[in-house]
C-alpha cells in the first residue's frame, strides 16, 4: 500500500490517535485507512464524535494536547516525490501546511482572528509560503527604480536594499528582514505589501466576495457568515494547495449560502483540479458533490466506495442504517437504536456490534479489517470476507 | 465621531467623581470641631496662631454648604492646607515628593509587566508542566505576601548581608557633590537628569537605590497580571483561529506571538486599574521601609503624625491618579479591540 | 425553613467538590491548623495573671532584641516582648480582625446590595453613586485616612476596613439579586401574592447570597494583610499588643542587625512575617478553591 500511483495524492494508513485525558485514555481513532485521489472529492461521513475532524487534523499533525498520534503512516505526494509525514519533523510540517494541505473549519468566522483585518490574514497565508517569490518580485521592481533614480543618496539606499533582498531570497526567514523594516530601508517592504495586497484582492474576488478592495480592510465581525466562510476558503487556497480539507464548512450556514459554497467547492475541483476531503454528517451533500465516500463510525472506517455504489448498494450494516434514516415523505421516521460508544471503554471487537442488527459472535471478539469486496468498494465487516 | 464624544464625556465625569470624593471627605470632617477643621486651610505654621480668624474667614461655623463652597474654592486654587509632618503646604509636599515616586514607579511597572506577562504566557503555553505549577504557586504566594515583610527581607539580605542596593534615594556623597556643583533638575528623575547633566555617576547611584523598592513593588504587583495573563492565554489558545494559523503553516511561537498574545492582552487591560490601585498601596509601604523620600513615605508619615491635611491631600491626589488611569484604560480599549465602538 | 435547607445542601455539595483539589486541601489544613492554634493559645502561651492576655509579657527594659533563650523560646523583640507569646496570641488577633470585619462587611453588603438590587430605580442609582465614590480611592489609602480621622487603634482599623470594604459586597449582592430577580420562580411567587419582603427573604436571598459568602471567605486573607500593614505603619494596635504587624514594626530598627552580623535579629521579623504569610496563604488557597467551584455551581443552576 505504499505506492501512490493510480493517481492518489494522500493516503492515511493504520492511523491510531489517543487522547490522554484526566478521565481516561480516549481511543479516538482506532485504525483508519483512507486515500484521496487526484482531482476528486472524497466525502467522509459519520455521526458527531466519530473522529472525522481528528482524522483531518492528523493529516496536518495538528492534534492538540492531550492527544497524540500513536501509530500509522500518512503518505503525501509532494513536488519532491512521495513523503511519509509521520517521519518528518515540525519544520517540514510547517512547509506542508497551507501549501500542500489546507483546512477549512466548521464555524465560519472562528478561523479568523477578530483583531486583524481580513486582508491581513489572507495575506499572511501568502506570505508564509511565498516569501522568496515576493522578494524576487519586489527586487525586480526596485532594480527598475534604480535605473531611473538620479539622487546619489537614494541610489545608495536602494542598492543596499537590493543587497539585503538578494540575501533574503536565498533564506527568506533570516534575520536580515528586520533591516528592511527600518524607516529608510523600507522600500522593499512597501512594494511587497502592495504586491501581496493585489494578490489577496484577486483571491477575494475569485472566491466571490463582493467589493474585494473594501473587504480587504474589513474586520471579521463586519462580515456575514457566508462572506466569512468565503474569506476563510480564500485563506486556505491562497498558496494553491493540492489538497483541501473541508470540515463541515456549511453546517452553520443557511441553505442558500450553503448552495453557493458547495458550488464554489465543485468549481475548485473542476477548474483548478483540487482534491478535496469533504467531512460532513449530511448525506444529502454527499450525494450532491462527492465522487467517493468513506463512512466512519467510532474511530473506524466501515465502508469506502464510489458515491453511486454507496447509495445504491450499501454493504455495511451501519451504512445501510444511515441511509435508512434519511427522512423521506411518506416514510416513518427511523433511527438507529443505541448511542455512540464511550471511547474510553469502547466495545470489544467491532465497535458497531452492540447496535448492529446483524451482529454475530465473532463481531464482539475480533475487529474486522477493511477489505475490497467489489471493484473500488471496501468494507470492514465480518459478514463479508 | 463617537470616540471623541466618549472621551469628552469621560473627561467631564472626572471632576464630578472627584467632587463626590471631596464631598464625602468633607462630610466626615464635619464630625470635628471648627478648630480641628481649620487646619485644612492654613498654609504655614505661623498661621496656626490665628485659628479664630481662620474660622471666621472660611466660615467654619456656618452651615455646611457655605463651608464646602469655600473649601472647594481653596482646593481648586491649589490650597490643600498645611502638612505638619512635612513642614510645608500640602500642595508643595505633593509636588516635591512626586518625582521620586514617579522614578520608582517607572522602574517598577516595566519589571512588573515583564515578570507577569512573560510567566503568564509561559505557564499557559506549557500548561500543566513544571513551569505552570511554579507560576501558579508564585502568583498565589506573592498575593499572600505582606509588602512590608518582603521589603524587609530584601533589605536585610541585599543590603544587610551583601551591602549592595542601599535604602534611601541617593547616597550621602552624591548629595554632597550635588550641592556643590551645578545640577539642573530637568525632570526630577535622577536617573534621567544624571545623564542629561553629564553625570552618569548620579544616574548609577540613583539606580542602585531605587532597584530594591522597584523589585519589591514588582514582585507584589506581578501576581495579578501573571494569573490573569495565564487564564486569558489559556482561553485564547483554545480558539479556532489559533489552529487555523498553525494550519496555514505558521510556526508555534509565531502563532503565539502574533495571534495569541495580542488577543490575550485585551482582558488584561481591565485589570490595569486594579494594578494601579495596588501600586499606590504598595508604594506607601515600600517607600516607608526603604526610607525612600517619595509620596508614599509622605503619606505614611502624615498618617502616623495624625496630619489630617496631609493624608487627605494624598487621598485626593491618589483618587485623581486612579481616575485618570481608568479613563486611559477605557479609551485604550477601543484602540486595541476593533470590535468595540462607542 | 426551606431556605436554610437549600443553603445547607449547597454547602454539602461544595465540600464534596473540594476534595478533588490538592491545593484546597493544603489551604484547609493550614486554616484548621491556625484555628487550633487560636483555640489553644491560653495553653500554649499562658497569659500572665491579672493582665490583658493580648499584651505581651516583657522581660526587661532593654530595647535590643534578644535571641532565643530558656525564658523566651523564640527570643524577644524590641522592648523585650516575648516573640513566641506575641505570635501565638497574634493568631487570635488575626482571626478576630478578619472575622469581625468580614462578618460586618458581608452583612452590610447584603443589606445595602439587596435594597439596591430589589428596589432599583432612584434608590439603586444613589447607592451605586455612593459605591463609585468609595471605589475612586485605593482602599488602603482611604483606610489610612479614616484611621487618621478616627484615631489610632486596632478597633478603629477594623472600623476603617469595614467602611472601605462594604461597597464591593454591596455591588456583588446587587448583581446577584438582579440576576435572580428575573428568574421564573420569583415571578411565580409574586403571582400568588407574596409581599416584597417575603419574596426577598425567602426566594431571592438564599439563591443570591452564595457568591457573596464565597467572596467573603476569599477575602479574609486580604483583610488580615491590610490590617497588618496598617499596624506596621503604626496605625493599629499599640506597641506591646499581640499583633503580627505591630511585632514587625518593632523590628524596624533592627533589620540591619549588628556590624559584622547583619542577620543578628532575623527572628524579630522573619517569624511574625512567616505567620502572616502562611495564614493569608491558607485562606487564599481555600478561597481560590471555592472560587474555582463557584463557576460550575452557577452553570449548574
Amino acid at each position: 500500500m505504499t505506492n501512490l500511483e493510480e493517481g492518489k495524492v494522500l493516503e492515511i494508513n493504520n492511523l491510531v490517535v489517543r487522547f490522554y485525558t484526566y478521565a481516561g485514555v480516549v481511543k479516538a481513532i482506532d485504525n483508519v485507512f483512507l486515500y484521496l485521489k487526484d482531482g476528486e472529492i472524497l466525502g467522509v461521513v459519520g455521526e458527531t464524535g466519530c473522529g472525522k475532524t481528528v482524522t483531518a487534523l492528523s493529516s496536518l499533525r495538528l492534534i492538540p494536547n492531550p492527544g497524540r498520534i500513536e501509530g500509522g503512516d500518512i503518505f503525501l505526494k509532494t513536488d519532491d516525490g512521495l513523503v511519509n509525514l509521520m517521519e518528518k519533523n515540525e519544520k517540514y510540517m510547517e512547509k506542508v501546511r497551507g501549501r500542500y494541505i489546507s483546512i477549512v473549519f466548521q464555524e465560519p468566522g472562528a478561523a479568523l482572528n477578530p483583531i486583524y483585518k481580513i486582508g491581513e490574514q489572507v495575506g499572511e497565508a501568502l506570505l508564509i509560503h511565498r516569501k522568496a517569490h515576493y522578494y524576487s518580485e519586489a527586487l525586480r521592481r526596485v532594480e527598475e527604480k534604480l535605473k531611473v533614480e538620479r539622487n546619489p543618496f537614494k541610489r545608495f539606499i536602494l542598492k543596499l536594499e537590493v543587497k539585503i533582498c538578494e540575501k533574503l531570497i536565498e533564506d527568506p526567514n533570516s534575520s536580515f528582514s528586520i533591516l528592511l523594516s527600518l524607516p529608510l530601508l523600507n522600500e522593499v517592504n512597501k512594494l511587497m505589501e502592495t504586491l501581496i495586497k493585489d494578490d489577496v484582492i484577486y483571491l477575494l474576488k475569485i472566491m466571490g466576495l463582493p467589493d474585494p478592495e473594501r473587504t480587504y480592510n474589513r474586520y471579521p465581525h463586519e462580515l456575514s457568515g457566508g462572506m466569512k466562510q468565503r474569506a476563510v476558503i480564500a485563506m486556505a487556497l491562497a498558496c494553491n494547495p493540492k489538497i483541501l480539507i473541508a470540515d463541515e464548512p456549511t453546517t452553520n450556514l443557511d441553505v442558500t449560502i450553503e448552495a453557493q459554497i458547495l458550488h464554489l467547492i465543485r468549481e475548485l475541483r473542476d477548474k483548478f483540479n483540487s482534491s478535496i476531503l469533504y467531512i460532513t454528517h449530511d448525506l444529502g451533500i454527499v450525494a450532491e458533490i462527492c465522487d467517493r465516500v468513506a463512512v466512519m463510525y467510532a474511530g473506524n472506517i466501515c465502508e469506502m466506495a464510489g458515491v453511486k455504489d454507496i447509495f445504491r448498494e450499501p454493504i455495511h450494516p451501519y451504512t445501510k442504517a444511515l441511509i435508512e434514516c434519511i427522512p423521506r415523505p411518506g416514510k416513518q421516521f427511523k433511527s438507529i437504536p443505541g448511542t455512540i460508544p464511550n471511547l474510553i471503554n469502547p466495545p470489544s471487537g467491532c465497535r458497531f456490534h452492540p447496535r448492529c442488527p446483524e451482529a454475530m459472535e465473532i463481531c464482539s471478539k475480533e475487529a474486522p479489517k477493511l477489505r475490497e469486496v467489489k471493484e473500488g468498494h471496501l468494507v470492514a465487516c465480518h459478514l463479508y470476507r | 465621531m463617537h470616540l471623541r464624544e466618549y472621551i469628552i464625556r469621560r473627561l467631564l465625569l472626572l471632576p464630578l467623581v472627584l467632587l463626590g470624593v471631596m464631598l464625602a471627605i468633607f462630610m466626615i470632617m464635619q464630625g470635628f470641631t471648627p478648630a480641628q477643621r481649620a487646619v485644612v486651610f492654613i498654609q504655614s505654621r505661623e498661621e496656626m496662631l490665628y485659628i479664630n480668624e481662620i474660622i471666621k474667614r472660611y466660615h467654619l461655623d456656618e452651615p455646611f454648604h457655605i463651608q464646602f463652597f469655600y473649601w472647594l474654592n481653596n482646593v481648586l486654587h491649589g490650597n490643600l492646607g498645611y502638612s505638619i509632618s512635612a513642614n510645608m503646604p500640602v500642595s508643595q509636599a505633593i509636588i516635591t515628593y512626586f518625582p521620586a515616586t514617579v522614578e520608582l514607579v517607572f522602574l517598577a511597572i516595566p519589571l512588573t509587566l515583564l515578570l507577569g506577562l512573560t510567566f503568564g504566557i509561559l505557564a499557559a503555553v506549557y500548561r500543566d508542566s513544571v513551569i505552570d505549577h511554579v507560576v501558579r504557586f508564585f502568583s498565589i504566594s506573592a498575593w499572600s505576601l505582606p509588602t512590608f515583610w518582603s521589603a524587609i527581607i530584601l533589605l536585610a539580605v541585599f543590603y544587610g548581608v551583601f551591602g549592595i542596593f542601599p535604602p534611601g534615594r541617593l547616597s550621602v556623597q552624591t548629595v554632597l557633590s550635588l550641592s556643590q556643583t551645578r545640577f539642573i533638575s530637568y525632570t526630577g528623575i535622577y536617573i534621567i537628569d544624571g545623564l542629561l547633566n553629564g553625570r552618569p555617576d548620579v544616574s548609577w547611584d540613583a539606580l542602585n537605590h531605587v532597584i530594591l523598592p522597584s523589585l519589591n513593588l514588582a514582585i507584589l504587583s506581578s501576581a495579578l497580571p501573571m494569573r490573569i495573563m495565564r487564564s486569558s492565554m489559556l482561553e485564547v489558545l483554545g480558539k479556532e483561529y489559533i489552529t487555523a494559523a498553525r494550519a496555514k503553516g505558521l510556526s508555534k511561537w509565531a502563532t503565539i506571538w502574533r495571534h495569541a498574545v495580542k488577543n490575550a492582552l485585551i482582558p488584561m487591560i481591565t485589570v490595569a486599574g486594579t494594578m494601579v490601585a495596588n501600586l499606590i498601596t504598595g508604594v506607601v509601604i515600600t517607600e516607608t521601609v526603604f526610607a525612600y523620600p517619595g509620596l508614599g513615605r509622605f503619606a505614611a508619615g502624615a498618617a502616623t503624625s495624625l496630619d489630617m491635611p496631609g493624608i487627605l491631600g494624598f487621598a485626593l491626589f491618589a483618587a485623581f491618579i486612579y481616575a485618570i488611569t481608568n479613563l486611559i484604560v477605557d479609551v485604550l480599549y477601543c484602540f486595541i479591540d476593533p470590535r468595540i465602538k462607542y | 425553613m426551606s431556605s436554610i435547607k437549600l443553603f445547607m445542601d449547597e454547602l454539602v455539595f461544595t465540600f464534596k467538590k473540594m476534595r478533588g483539589s490538592p491545593l484546597s486541601i493544603v489551604g484547609s489544613v493550614i486554616v484548621v491548623f491556625y484555628v487550633c492554634l487560636a483555640i489553644a493559645a491560653p495553653i500554649l502561651a499562658p497569659p500572665q495573671p491579672g493582665r490583658d492576655p493580648y499584651i505581651m509579657p516583657s522581660y526587661g527594659i532593654s530595647p535590643i532584641p534578644k535571641p532565643p533563650s530558656n525564658e523566651a523560646i523564640w527570643g524577644t523583640t524590641e522592648g523585650q516582648y516575648d516573640l513566641y507569646y506575641g505570635c501565638i496570641w497574634g493568631v487570635r488577633t488575626a482571626f478576630r480582625t478578619g472575622l469581625i470585619t468580614t462578618a460586618a462587611v458581608v452583612m452590610l453588603g447584603i443589606i445595602v446590595g439587596s435594597i439596591a438590587g430589589y428596589f432599583g430605580g432612584k434608590v439603586d442609582e444613589i447607592i451605586m453613586r455612593i459605591t463609585d465614590i468609595f471605589y475612586a480611592i485605593p482602599t488602603l489609602v482611604l483606610a489610612m485616612a479614616i484611621v487618621v480621622l478616627f484615631g489610632v487603634g486596632l478597633d478603629n482599623v477594623i472600623k476603617a476596613l469595614i467602611i472601605v470594604g462594604w461597597p464591593t459586597y454591596a455591588r456583588l449582592m446587587r448583581a446577584e439579586i438582579l440576576r435572580v430577580k428575573n428568574e421564573d420562580y420569583v415571578e411565580a411567587a409574586r403571582a400568588i401574592g407574596c409581599s416584597n419582603f417575603r419574596i426577598l427573604v425567602k426566594h431571592i436571598l438564599p439563591n443570591a447570597i452564595y457568591p457573596v459568602l464565597v467572596m467573603g471567605s476569599m477575602n479574609i486573607g486580604n483583610i488580615v494583610l491590610a490590617a497588618s500593614a496598617l499596624s506596621f505603619l503604626g496605625l493599629g494596635s499599640p506597641a506591646g499588643y499581640a499583633d503580627w504587624g505591630s511585632l514587625i514594626s518593632l523590628s524596624r530598627n533592627w533589620i540591619l542587625g549588628l556590624p559584622g552580623n547583619p542577620l543578628a535579629f532575623w527572628h524579630t521579623y522573619t517569624i511574625p512575617g512567616l505567620f502572616i504569610f502562611t495564614f493569608v496563604l491558607g485562606w487564599n488557597l481555600l478561597g481560590d478553591a471555592f472560587r474555582d467551584m463557584l463557576d460550575p455551581l452557577i452553570r449548574r443552576r
